[in-house]
């Protein structure tokens, strides 16, 4: 199952880029298992992830929902806007 | 529209040709300044990830208009980079008394500061950029987690971020 992540705010600089795809292992589920595995593949984004939200389009998602292969994951650190 | 790459309008948004029957038009502006927590700003880069910031900011809309009975609320923002002095935000609301205009107005630009996904990066006299420290909005933070990352929102809480 191949997911894409979107990086938004910080995380673009943590990452090194606007966006991953990464293949996940075998037992990815949900959205926490999906974070989890980024963070294996990009420790430097580890510190910041209990603190992120993510969505999907226009929705937020919880940690608990599934992820599908071909999912776009869009991650949102905390908002400063005003 | 909520989110624009060019210098806002107020016009547009203050409904001026209808709501004969308010007596108060609030408007709140935000902008830009050259101070931050002790650093020198030079210019701001303001990013959205607008599917979602354009629902959260027409739900907060009708939130405010529901919660303060009042018939206009509209709230816009700017991206993309901005020079001091540049208008960031406005949101224009219209009542029938002042009362729930400051209310109400107040009311939405806090959601939209709180809700919206919505970064602000900061460029230094001293050449480095920092993104603000902001609102976690990340909807089954666990408790523990929420003392640390979450602010308390409540109406004396000092906000770090509130720069506007």
């Amino acid at each position: 199952m191949v997911v894409t992540f979107e990086f938004w705010g910080a995380l673009r600089r943590a990452a090194g880029g606007d966006e991953r795809a990464l293949t996940l292992p075998a037992g990815v589920l949900s959205v926490a298992d999906a974070l989890d595995a980024l963070a294996d593949a990009v420790p430097a984004l580890g510190e910041y992830l209990d603190n992120t939200a993510v969505a999907q389009a226009d929705r937020l998602l919880l940690r608990t929902e599934a992820v599908e292969d071909g999912m776009r994951l869009s991650l949102l650190p905390p908002v400063a806007g005003g | 529209m909520y989110l624009y790459e060019t210098p806002l309008i107020l016009d547009p948004i203050l409904g001026m040709a209808e709501h004969r029957d308010c007596g108060a038009l609030s408007v709140f502006a935000g902008t830009v300044r050259d101070l931050n927590e002790g650093k020198r700003v030079l210019r701001l880069k303001y990013t959205a990830f607008a599917p979602l910031a354009e629902k959260l900011m027409r739900e907060i809309e009708q939130e405010t208009r529901e919660k303060f009975g009042v018939p206009h609320c509209r709230v816009i923002h700017r991206i993309g980079m901005l020079e001091i002095g540049d208008i960031a935000i406005y949101c224009a609301v219209r009542a029938p008394h002042r009362g729930e205009a400051f209310a109400a107005c107040k009311h939405a630009v806090d959601e939209v500061k709180h809700r919206v996904p919505i970064w602000k990066e900061e460029f230094f006299e001293d050449g480095t950029s920092a993104f603000n420290q902001g609102c976690c909005i990340r909807p089954d933070l666990p408790q523990e987690h929420a003392h640390d990352h979450a602010h308390g929102h409540g109406v004396h809480h000092d906000h770090k971020h509130d720069h506007a």
